[in-house]
Order: structure tokens, then sequence, then C-alpha cells
């Protein structure tokens, strides 16, 4: 996509060139005043094909098309894509502690105030 | 390809046409962030939508009747059409407040935003233009015009003998209003408020959507045409067809079990 | 049929986007080669034409089914975007003939 847009970009810079040989060839055919000549092969040419190159650029940015009948894009996807639903994705899950900036929640911050979790609290001791 | 017949100061070209192709589009895309600052949430009226889900419910059951089975289409319909209770029918019945444009504040309102934003600044910037361009011709339009435009698009130019090609800056303004219309489509995305033919559109169909006496007429139209439907059960040998598909019809089946019986 | 409207917005607006370029980028090739009236409206047309033609002759623009009907393909947005070749038209011949 990148370089079709570079070609645009391009082929834009070889019109705005044979625009402005264009624009030199009619200033010096009015000075020597060569009336209804056309305009020099090379430069048409060089028209037609920076026209060519930018339309081949712009097909190609415009894109593929889609399919429309939504039975064939849902028929290209296979069985075991049905249980996977990317907006429910959880990342809330113990993999936290993985991370090197996990920081373990400290026992005063958590509610029970206990130190370790498999201290028994004293009401359960008899 | 002959040569145009005048010729024109370059100064024209780099202070005159340049800059109002510049002003035309600098101007659309200020107007539509103006507008995208200054439009208020559309809030639809409750009973609006009530009429209108009603109505897209008896369409889906008109489309959708041949999926269903006779006594479901039939037991529908009589819910809609019923002559004491039917849906429908109650809001035949029903007498409707129109909203008119004039009384209605939030409809007035509105209007008038769509009219500042849009053809304010294009008769206001196109005046501008006619005044301090005037007075020379402009640039050259590539094809040929009938003399009938040429007090429309030479306002400043007072030549008789001038070929209508010949256009003022007023008229390239104008020119360059329509034409840049697609290219605004393209730069700011769809739904843009710099496309004026869209604000005319909505200016027409804004009658519509009020919809006065409209939902009389519809829910009348709707009725008829429920009442007309006929049900043709579309799935009606589905089993049948089913088996077909899959393997030995009812009657092989029924053989081999017999056959195993004995 | 059932239709995915996504998809369908998504066409249109490619379809939308290439019709555009080739106003703009035809109207500046015929202010180049100073077409006149006749010519440069033929150019125009044709430029079309031969835009919706390649559309139907790739394969992968036309083996599934990605309009409603082929001809809409081939023919819609001409008539929208015929000011704005006209205007590009009239700039480039103003920039490059007149002046």
């Amino acid at each position: 996509m990148a370089f079709f847009k570079a070609v645009l970009f391009m082929s834009l810079g070889v019109l705005f060139h044979a625009a402005y040989s264009v624009a030199e060839w009619r200033y010096y055919s009015r000075k020597t005043d060569q009336d209804t000549e056309s305009i020099p092969w090379d430069i048409i040419i060089q028209t037609l094909a920076g026209f060519l190159l930018a339309m081949i650029a712009v097909l190609n940015i415009a894109g593929e098309f889609k399919e429309i009948r939504a039975t064939v894009e849902l028929s290209q996807k296979s069985w075991e894509d049905v249980r996977n639903r990317p907006s429910f994705y959880l990342f809330n899950h113990r993999a936290m502690a993985l991370s090197p900036d996990y920081v373990p929640p400290s026992p005063s911050a958590s509610g029970m105030g206990r130190s370790h979790l498999t201290k028994i609290p004293d009401k359960y001791l008899s | 390809m002959s040569e145009p017949e005048l010729r024109l100061d370059p100064a024209i070209r780099i202070w005159v046409f340049l800059p109002i192709v510049l002003i035309t589009f600098l101007v659309g895309i200020v107007r539509h962030y103006v507008s995208v600052l200054l439009t208020s949430a559309k809030s639809v009226a409750l009973n609006q939508v009530m009429d209108s889900q009603l109505l897209i419910r008896s369409r889906m059951l008109r489309e959708n009747a041949k999926f269903l089975p006779k006594q479901s289409f039939l037991m529908r319909r009589h819910h809609m059409n019923n002559e004491d209770n039917g849906i429908l029918k109650n809001q035949l019945s029903r007498t409707t407040v129109q909203p008119n444009p004039m009384t209605d504040p939030s409809m007035m309102t509105d209007m008038l935003k769509g009219n500042l934003t849009n053809v304010l600044p294009m008769i206001v910037i196109g005046g501008w233009i006619n005044w301090h361009f005037s007075g020379f011709v402009t640039t050259k339009v590539p094809f040929p015009l009938t003399l009938r435009f040429k007090p429309m698009l030479q306002r400043g130019i007072e030549l008789m003998s001038l070929d209508a090609s010949w256009v003022s800056s007023a008229s390239w303004y104008f020119l360059n209003v329509f034409g840049l219309r697609s290219i605004y489509a393209l730069v700011l995305g769809e739904n843009n408020s710099a496309d004026q033919s869209r604000v005319m559109q909505d200016q027409m169909s804004m009658q519509a959507g009020g919809m006065p006496q409209d939902p009389k007429q519809a829910f009348k139209a709707e009725w008829e045409a429920l009442e007309v439907t006929e049900h043709h059960f579309a799935l009606k040998n589905v089993e049948v067809d089913m088996m077909a598909v899959v393997g030995p019809t009812g009657d092989d089946l029924y053989h081999q079990n017999q056959k195993s019986i004995h | 049929m059932p239709l995915n409207p996504r998809n369908v917005m998504l066409n249109t607006k490619s379809l939308n986007f290439s019709r555009t370029a080739l106003s703009v980028l035809g109207g500046g090739v015929a202010g180049i080669l100073g077409l006149t009236s006749i010519l440069g409206f033929l150019f125009y047309f044709a430029a079309s034409g031969l835009l919706g033609l390649v559309y139907l002759m790739q394969s992968s623009r036309s083996d599934g089914m990605f309009f409603l009907s082929k001809q809409q393909l081939v023919t819609s947005y001409v008539f929208e975007n015929l000011f704005t070749y006209i205007l590009m038209w009239t700039l480039v011949y103003g920039c490059v003939h007149v002046y």
C-alpha cells in the first residue's frame, strides 16, 4: 500500500513535469509565433504514461472488493472459530504474576489483614 | 489544438486563479469542522420510534410469511389486523399531532443552523469575490458556451464580442464549489457537511421525517397489504427433501425394518 | 438473500474513491493535452468506460458477488464526478495554456 502511494506521488510528479514542459513550449511557440502546431509527441506520451501509472496506483490503493453475500464469508470460517470472541477476552488472570512489574498485594491493603494465605484465622482455632 | 486567442497576465494566475481554489477548498473544510462542533444530538420522539418499529414488524411478517407455518402466520396476522383490537387497526383510529416545522422549536433551530453553516458562507464569499476580483477575465473554460450564458458568467466584463468561454472570477468560484464536492467526500469521509447537495436533500427529507399525515396512510397501506398476503408455506416438504438428499427414502427404510423383524 | 451491509459500504467507498481519483487525474491530463470541448468530454467518458472495463476484466474483481448488479460497477458515480473533471480540466488548462 505504501509502495503504491509512492508510485502515485511519483506519477503526480511526472504529470507536473509534463504540464510545466507544455507551459514552456507554449511560451516559446508564442514568442516565435508558431501557431496551431500540436504539442510535441514526447510530452503527449509522457502525459499518458503518467496518467496510466497514476491510475494503476489508484486502483491498488482503492483495494480489493469484499464479498457482499453474508453467507460466503461465514462459510469460510471453521468451527473452531465459533468459540473465539475477541470482545470477550480476559486479561485479569493468574498470568499477571509472571510480569516483571507485578507487585503482590500487601497484607495491610487487603481487607482481612492476613499475613499469609495459609495462616488460619484465630476464630477457627479452638 | 489551436491556441486560445487571448493571452492573460500571469499575475492573474498567481493572485486570482489559484487563491480562489485554495479559498474554496479551505473554507469548505472549516465549514465542515464548524458544523461538527455546532450540531446538537438529534433526539427522536418515542411514539415516532414506536410507529416505525410497528411498520417494520408488519413488513417483516409479510416478507417472511413463507417460513412460518400457516397457523402461526394467521395468528400473527390476526393480532395485527383484528377488527376489535388489532394493533394496526388501533393506530388507524388514533389522532396524530402534526409537528409543524414553524412551531416546533428544535426543528427550527436545526434548520437555521443548517442554513447558516452551509448557504451563508457560500453567498458571503461569492459576493466578496465578485466585489474584489471584478473587472477582468479570469480564465477560459475549455468548452464552448452559448451566448445565453454570457451575462451570467461575465459579470464585470462589458465586452460584446468576447467569447462566452472567457469567464469572470465569480463563475470560477461557483465552478469550484460544485467541483470540490466530490473531493470533500474523499478527504473528509462520508457524511461531511461541506457537501451542500446533501444539505438540500436533508431539507427536502425533513418534511418526510416529521410524517404529519403519513402515519395514518402508512398504517392503512400496511393493513391492506397484510390482508391480501397469501400464505405459501415454503418449508412444506422439507423433511422429505432432506431425506432424499441424505439416503434411502422412507419406503426403503420401512422394508429394511420389516426384514429385520421377520 | 442476506447481505453484509458493511461490505456493501466498503465496496461503494472503494469505487467512489477510484472514480473520483479518475476524474481528478483525467481532468489534469485533459488540461495538459489542451483538449477542448467535445474531445474533453469524450476523453472523460472514454476513461470512465475504460475503468469499468478494467473492473470487469480483472478476475479478482468480478469472480465473486461484490455489487448488486454488474452494471452498477461500470456506471455509478460517473455524473457526480463530471463536475470535478470539468473543474480540474479548467484549472490545468488555465494554468498551462492560457497563461
